[in-house]
C-alpha cells in the first residue's frame, strides 16, 4: 500500500471513529438528562420525549410473581415523535409500546412486564426507548424493587468450614415465614447420614434448626442439603445446603492437578497449597512421577504457619500423550503418612 | 457527564460528515466499543489505563443455547490482549464475585475463574460477598497458590496465616520518565451479608476506609475504590471521600453504560453482571495531589464499557482452561453429587419409551423436535457432564428417580415428555385424564432470559405442538 494512500484511509478512520464517538456521547449525555426533562420548553423545535414518570419502583414482591406497568410519555415538541426501538435490558422484562408515532402534543404508552423468575433480592432493570427527538434519542427507564421468598432461611446456606476427623460439631439455622403467622416446618430430612437435623426451638412460627455433623465421614469435602416441609402456600418444599470439608493432619489444594492439553515442548506450573492442621506435623519428603514432572517446596511457614507451597512443574521434555502421574507427600502423621495427588493432563503434538 | 469530548468546530464536524457520506459503504475494519463507543485505536501512553470487570456470577462463558450471547472468559482475554497491542500498560481490576452460588460446582468455577484472571495479569481481585460464602479454607487456598492479589479495606482477617488478604495495594506506573503511585482499595457491603454466621466479619466501610486514606493520600497520585456495593451506596462513599479518583461499582447493574454517575470529582463506574462487559478508564496522571492540580474540564477521564460480543475471538489459552474444567466436573462426577429432592406426590419418572406405547403419534413427533435432541447438542459441544447445562438437556435431573448418567438413566436423556408433564408413573397405571397440564409457567424454567431470551410462549409452543392422539387429548390448556 502507499504511503498517500494509506494516510488518508488512516485519516478517514480516525474521522469515522470521533464521529461516532461524537454521536454516541451525545446520547449518553441524554441519558444522564432524563430528570432535566422538565426544563424543557415549549419552543422546541424537533419532537421532544417526556416521561412523567421514567422510574418505577414495585416495592416488595414474591418469588415468581409478576409485575405489570404502563410508563406513559408525551410528545411535547414540535415535530412527530417516531420511537424507533424499546430496548429491554433482559429478557425478564418484557415492553409494548402502544403507538410508535407520536404527532405533537399527543401521549403513548410502553406496557412493561417484569417476570423476576427465580430471582431474590433488590432488583433494577432498564428499558431503553430510542426515538427521533434530537435531545434525548435514547431515553432511560427504570423498574426496581425487591423479589423476596416466603420462607426466610437465615443463613442460607451451613458452611462447617474445616472440621477435623472425629470431630463432632453442630450449626443453627433460623427458618420463618414472612406473611403466615402460623408457619409449621412438617418434615426435615437431610440428604446425608452423617448429618442430623432436629427441631430446638419453635416460637411463633420461627423454627431453629440444629444441623449436627455427627458420624464424621472420611477426609475430603462433603456437601448436601436439608430438605424441609412446610405448610406455606408458596413453598412448600424448602432446601437447606450444607457443606464443609473433614480434614486430617493434612490438607492439600487442589486434591487433583489437571495441566489439561499441553502443546509439547512447553513448560508448565501449577501451585499445591498444602496447609498442616496440626502442630509438629511436617513434609518429610516429596516424591513426583513420571520422571518429566518435578516438585520443589517454594514457602514454609514457620512456627505458628507450617503451611507449604510447592510449585509441581511439568517439563519440556515430556513426549506426547496422557500424562497419568502422581505426587506423593510423605509426613510424619501417624493418619496420613502419605497424601497422594493425581497429576493429570495430556501432551500434544505442536 | 463522564465522557467529555474536545471541543469540535463546525466545520470540522461538517468535514467528518462530509467523508462518512462519502465513504460510507466502504468497510473498515475498526473496533469500537459497543456500549460507548470508544476505538480501541486509540493509545493511551501518556495516562493511566484500568480495565475493569466484576460480578461474573458463576458464568464462565455463554452457554451457547442462544445467538447474541454475552460475555465469556475467552472473549474477554482477546479484548485484553487488543488492548495491550496499543498499549502496554493496563491495570486489570476486579471487582469481586467469581462464583454465583455455593457448592462443588462453583468452587471448582471460583478456582478456573481466578486461574484466568491470573493469565490475563489482573493486578487485585476485591472480595464480594459471594466470594465469602465461599467459606475461608477455598478463599485461603485460592490467595495462597494465585498472582492476583486478593484485597479488601473492610474484612477482619480471622486467619491472616491462611487467607492472604490486603487492605490495599499500591501499583507503580511509569508515564513519561516519571513514576506514577495508584492506590487501589476494596470494599465489600455489609448488607450484602446475610449471613451473620461467617467466619468472615465485615465491617462498615465508611469507617474503615478513613484511616487507610489517610495513610494513601500522601502517597499515591490516584486513588481508586473497588466498592462491591448498589451504586447508590457508592455515591455516598463518593460524598464522603472525596479523594478518590475513581469508584468501580455496582452491584446487580444489568446495563452498566445506562448507570455511569459523576460525583463532585469522582467518577462512579458499573462494571454490569455475568462478566458480559469489560470497562476501561483512561485517567490523565496526577503527579501531586495539592488542589491546584485537581483535573480541568479539559482533562477528564474517558470511561468504555465494551460489549463482549461476537467482534472478539475466544482466545484459545483461556478456552484451554474451559476444556479443564468440564474435566475436572467429569472427573469428580458432579452428575452423580446433584442435590436431588422428592417428586411431587412422590410420583417417579418412566422415561420416553413407556409414554410411547399408547401416545406413539406424539412420541413420533417429539423426535423430531430440538427437545428430543437436547442431549446432543450438550454433547456437540463437550458440556455433558457439566450440571447446570444437562438439567435443561434431560429429564428430571433434579429428581430421585430422574436423570443420573447417560449410563444408568439413558431413557431420560434429552427434554423428554416428562420434563414438561412431570412423572409419569400414576398416569401409566390409572391413564388419568388430570396428567400432565402444561402452562408458560413450566417452560421458563429452562427457558429464562440468559439461555432463551427470544422465548416467547405462543411461538415457541408452535414448534413442539403434539398431533392429535386417537386416545387421548392435546395436553395444552
Amino acid at each position: 500500500m502507499n504511503k498517500p494512500y494509506f494516510t488518508t484511509i488512516l485519516l478517514f478512520v480516525l474521522a469515522v471513529c470521533q464521529f461516532i464517538m461524537y454521536v454516541e456521547l451525545q446520547g449518553a449525555e441524554a441519558i444522564h438528562d432524563n430528570d432535566k426533562v422538565s426544563d424543557i420548553s415549549d419552543s422546541a423545535q424537533g419532537p421532544t420525549i417526556f416521561f412523567e414518570k421514567p422510574d418505577f419502583d414495585f416495592g416488595q414482591i414474591f418469588k415468581g410473581q409478576k409485575v405489570e406497568h404502563i410508563y406513559e410519555f408525551e410528545n411535547r415538541g414540535k415535530d412527530i415523535l417516531n420511537i424507533r426501538k424499546v430496548k429491554t435490558s433482559c429478557g425478564c422484562t418484557a415492553a409494548i409500546l402502544t403507538n410508535k408515532t407520536i404527532p405533537p402534543g399527543n401521549t403513548g404508552e410502553i406496557r412493561a412486564t417484569f417476570n423476576p423468575g427465580f430471582r431474590t433480592g433488590n432488583v433494577t432493570k432498564s428499558i431503553s426507548v430510542i426515538s427521533n427527538d434530537p435531545e434525548r434519542p435514547s431515553y432511560k427507564l427504570t423498574i426496581s424493587g425487591k423479589i423476596i421468598e416466603d420462607v426466610s432461611i437465615k443463613p442460607r446456606n451451613i458452611d462447617f468450614g474445616s472440621v477435623s476427623l472425629g470431630e463432632k460439631t453442630s450449626k443453627t439455622v433460623t427458618i420463618k415465614s414472612q406473611t403466615k403467622p402460623d408457619f409449621k416446618i412438617k418434615k426435615i430430612t437431610p440428604s446425608k447420614p452423617f448429618i442430623n437435623a432436629s427441631i430446638t426451638e419453635e416460637k411463633n412460627g420461627e423454627y431453629v434448626i440444629k444441623v449436627a455433623l455427627e458420624n464424621n465421614p472420611e477426609i475430603g469435602r462433603f456437601s448436601g442439603g436439608i430438605y424441609l416441609e412446610t405448610n406455606s402456600q408458596r413453598q412448600k418444599k424448602v432446601t437447606v445446603p450444607f457443606f464443609g470439608e473433614i480434614v486430617g493432619d493434612v490438607t492439600t489444594y487442589p486434591k487433583k492437578i489437571h495441566y489439561g492439553f499441553v502443546t509439547r515442548g512447553k513448560e508448565l506450573t501449577h501451585k499445591l497449597f498444602v496447609k498442616i492442621n496440626k502442630n509438629n506435623i511436617k513434609i518429610l519428603s516429596i516424591k513426583t512421577s513420571p520422571d518429566y514432572v518435578s516438585s520443589e517446596i517454594v514457602e514454609e511457614g514457620e512456627k505458628d504457619n507450617r503451611n507449604y507451597l510447592i510449585e509441581v512443574k511439568l517439563h519440556a521434555e515430556a513426549a506426547a500423550g496422557k500424562i497419568g502421574g502422581l505426587l506423593e507427600l510423605y509426613t510424619n502423621s501417624k493418619i496420613q503418612p502419605v497424601v497422594i495427588i493425581p497429576i493429570m493432563g495430556e501432551i500434544e503434538e505442536g | 457527564m463522564i465522557r467529555i469530548i474536545s471541543q469540535y468546530s463546525v466545520l470540522k464536524t461538517l468535514i467528518i460528515v462530509f467523508m462518512l457520506l462519502v465513504l460510507s459503504n466502504q468497510n473498515s475494519d475498526r473496533l469500537y466499543g459497543g456500549e460507548a463507543g470508544k476505538s480501541l485505536n486509540e493509545t493511551s501512553e501518556t495516562a493511566i489505563n484500568i480495565i475493569f470487570t466484576g460480578e461474573e456470577n458463576g458464568y464462565l462463558e455463554p452457554c451457547g443455547c442462544s445467538e447474541k450471547e454475552l460475555g465469556g472468559l475467552p472473549k474477554r482475554h482477546s479484548l485484553i490482549n487488543l488492548l495491550r497491542e496499543r498499549d502496554g500498560n493496563w491495570i486489570l481490576l476486579s471487582l469481586g464475585d467469581l462464583p454465583g452460588k455455593v457448592g462443588r460446582q462453583d468452587e471448582i468455577k471460583m478456582e478456573t475463574t481466578l486461574k484466568a484472571l491470573d493469565q490475563m495479569g489482573y493486578a487485585a481481585h476485591n472480595i464480594g460477598e459471594k466470594d465469602i460464602s465461599m467459606g475461608i479454607d477455598l478463599l485461603g487456598y485460592l490467595s495462597q497458590i494465585s498472582s492476583v492479589e486478593f484485597i479488601s479495606s473492610n474484612i477482619v482477617n480471622p486467619n491472616p496465616q491462611i487467607l492472604k488478604i490486603k487492605p490495599y495495594i499500591v501499583k507503580e506506573i511509569k508515564i513519561k520518565e516519571a513514576t506514577v503511585r495508584v492506590g487501589i482499595l476494596g470494599i465489600v457491603s455489609p448488607e450484602l451479608i446475610d449471613d451473620a454466621y461467617q467466619e468472615i466479619e465485615v465491617v462498615d466501610p465508611v469507617e474503615s476506609l478513613k484511616p487507610l486514606l489517610d495513610k494513601l493520600s500522601d502517597k499515591t497520585d490516584l486513588l481508586i475504590l473497588l466498592s462491591h456495593t448498589e451504586i447508590e451506596d457508592s455515591v455516598k462513599i463518593a460524598e464522603a471521600y472525596p479523594g478518590f479518583d475513581l469508584i468501580i461499582s455496582g452491584h446487580r447493574v444489568d446495563r452498566p453504560s445506562l448507570y455511569l454517575e459523576k460525583v463532585k470529582d469522582t467518577y462512579v463506574v458499573p462494571v454490569g453482571e455475568k462478566g458480559k462487559y469489560l470497562g476501561t478508564v483512561t485517567m490523565p496522571p496526577k503527579l501531586s495531589r495539592t488542589n491546584e492540580d485537581r483535573p480541568s474540564n479539559s482533562n477528564l477521564p474517558a470511561v468504555e464499557i465494551i460489549s463482549l460480543d461476537e467482534r472478539f475471538e475466544d482466545s484459545p489459552e483461556i478456552k484451554m482452561l474451559l476444556k479443564i474444567y468440564q474435566q475436572r466436573l467429569r472427573d469428580e462426577e458432579l452428575l452423580k453429587r446433584v442435590f436431588k429432592v422428592d417428586t411431587p406426590s412422590n410420583l417417579t419418572y418412566i422415561g420416553n419409551d413407556d409414554c410411547a406405547v399408547c401416545h406413539n403419534k406424539i412420541f413420533k413427533h417429539w423426535e423430531n423436535t430440538s427437545h428430543a435432541s437436547a442431549y446432543e447438542t450438550l454433547l456437540k459441544v463437550e458440556h455433558e457432564y457439566d450440571p447446570e447445562c444437562i438439567e435443561c438437556h434431560t429429564t428430571g435431573l433434579n429428581y430421585f428417580t430422574g436423570f443420573v448418567t447417560i449410563e444408568s438413566t439413558p431413557g431420560l436423556k434429552g427434554v423428554g415428555c416428562e420434563s414438561c408433564h412431570g412423572p409419569g408413573s400414576a398416569h401409566k397405571e390409572t391413564q388419568s385424564k388430570n396428567y400432565g397440564m402444561v402452562d408458560a409457567d413450566s417452560c421458563i424454567i429452562c427457558h429464562e432470559d440468559e439461555h432463551s431470551p427470544g422465548f416467547q410462549f405462543k411461538d415457541y409452543w408452535q414448534k413442539i405442538i403434539h398431533p392429535p392422539e386417537d386416545k387421548s387429548r392435546n395436553s395444552y390448556n
